[in-house]
């Protein structure tokens, strides 16, 4: 029999994919994890043939959908997200950040941010208006990160939103004092699919609002403000 | 008989039904996160439970089947997860994507039914005219299919009800052949008309083999058509 060296971890993986699993996904899923799955959120075109169980989201595209499957799906105490089609994502990585997730040093590691020029545009806008109403909250730089290892009930949140599912995840771990987030701003970055151009707006304009939201509803801002906020928010939108 | 159903509330009515017309009635266990599910369990009488209160209940093992019906298939996986631990003999899933159906048999259900293959078989049999479109009616018996067919531009060929018999007599297939006028009457006249619904249903090999020799047959008449249209069209010699 053989015996690993991750034997009795309790660490779920999944993968986020809209196409083909590249290398990132040949390097990351091995004998380390507990329970791994690959996440397709695109259109099926063709099948995926793996040995890890390929599930398909509904509906297809929703990126902030398919990472809230995923806290569904897998029932270890810690679990990464990965995006499987990244470049940057290497083994040893990813190795270390679940040891100091494990060890207890931080509650929430992000890494390798996962962009477009677009979709960083939008944004800092959107983050303007947040640090605007809410001063005492901080938000990763990033719009989105391909690499998220985290406690999971910091991942269990009612709020949806399109596409980044990462800040409603640090919002709720800074309610918590314990919780230490760690948000690493490597230097290469993974670039956003040319599917989702178009649809950038749409996406950070439900990041904004569903902060909002999750701001009133945990008390970070009185309710009459916020519900003002979302007001004029959504004014500016039409 | 004790039933446990993880339930949301679009189908409440739907099982609610199904569980009505069995006798002797059956025990009914039913666990959910839907405010809507727990006020109808209290009008109809049935065991409520909350989703996250399943993990710790002992009465599981009791059970004789459990039912999966949450909303997303997800959800159903995870509960699947839970229910499992407790030994229930035959679990019963809710297949919301027809590409999830491996995850929930690796998993280990033991039937899966499949909400989207009628929604898609309707579907595509308004949009896509001129196809076939297959339909497996009952998930338990996946043997047993129908095989639906929208006639539009092929109307044109002017094949005849009694052509399609005939083809089909030689063959002494196990099948039963209908065909529907575009309001879903039974067709009353003698040649096939545009937006008339061919219905073959049977056993798998048995439909399949009826599509090939239907497709035969329309593909000779159209090899007549165009026959005569070539025939028709007088060429014209440049040169």
């Amino acid at each position: 029999m053989k015996l690993s060296r991750f034997e009795g971890r309790n660490i779920g993986l999944a993968g986020l994919t809209t196409g083909g699993v590249g290398k990132a996904w040949k390097a990351i899923a091995d004998k380390m994890f507990a329970e791994s799955y690959i996440l397709y959120y695109g259109f099926p075109q063709k099948k995926i043939i793996t040995k890890t169980k390929v599930f398909y989201v509904d509906p297809p595209l929703i990126r902030g959908k398919a990472i809230k499957v995923a806290t569904r799906l897998l029932r270890q105490p810690v679990i990464a997200i990965v995006n499987a089609e990244s470049s940057c994502i290497d083994k040893n990585l990813v190795e270390s950040v679940v040891e100091d997730i494990e060890v207890g040093e931080y509650t929430i590691y992000m890494s390798i941010p996962y962009t477009s020029t677009e979709l960083e545009k939008l944004y800092k806008e959107v983050t303007s208006i947040i640090y605007k109403h809410i001063p005492n909250i901080k938000l990763p730089p990033h719009p989105s990160y391909s690499l998220i290892v985290g406690v999971k009930k910091y991942f269990e949140v009612e709020e949806e939103t399109l596409w980044s599912y990462e800040h409603l995840t640090v919002l709720m771990s800074l309610l918590d004092g314990k919780a230490k987030v760690k948000v690493d701003n490597s230097n290469c970055k993974d670039v956003v699919q040319s599917i989702f151009s178009g649809m950038e707006k749409v996406f950070t304009m439900s990041l904004l609002k569903s902060v909002i939201k999750l701001a009133i509803k945990r008390k970070i801002i009185e309710k009459e403000r916020g519900l003002r906020v979302l007001e004029e928010v959504e004014a500016r939108i039409k | 008989m004790k039933i446990f159903i993880a339930l949301s509330k679009n189908y409440f009515r739907l099982i609610a039904n199904a569980i009505s017309n069995i006798k002797p009635p059956p025990r009914v266990l039913i666990a959910s996160d839907d405010d809507e599910v727990e006020a109808l369990c209290k009008y109809s009488g049935f065991e409520f439970k909350r989703l996250a209160d399943v993990k710790n209940l002992e009465e599981l093992r009791e059970c004789d089947i459990a039912i999966l019906a949450l909303a997303e298939d997800s959800e159903n996986i995870a509960m699947l997860k839970v229910v499992k631990d407790f030994n229930v003999p035959i679990i019963i899933a809710l297949l919301h994507n027809k590409n999830n159906r491996d995850v929930l048999i690796g998993e280990g259900v033991h039937y899966i039914v499949d909400v989207d293959e009628y929604l898609y078989a309707n579907l595509s049999a308004m949009l896509l005219p001129d196809t076939w479109i297959f339909i497996t009616p009952i998930s338990l018996l996946s043997k047993v299919k129908i095989a639906l067919y929208r006639v539009l531009r092929r109307a044109l060929l002017g094949i005849s009800y009694d052509d399609i018999k005939g083809a089909f007599s030689k063959l002494n297939l196990n099948i039963y052949v209908e065909f529907f006028n575009r309001f879903g009457n039974r067709a009353s006249g003698q040649v096939l008309a545009a937006g008339d619904y061919i219905v073959i249903s049977g056993f798998d090999d048995d439909v399949k083999q009826a599509v090939k020799e239907l497709e035969k047959l329309f593909r000779k008449f159209e090899e007549i058509q165009a026959s005569r249209t070539l025939q028709q069209i007088k060429s014209r010699e440049y040169g």
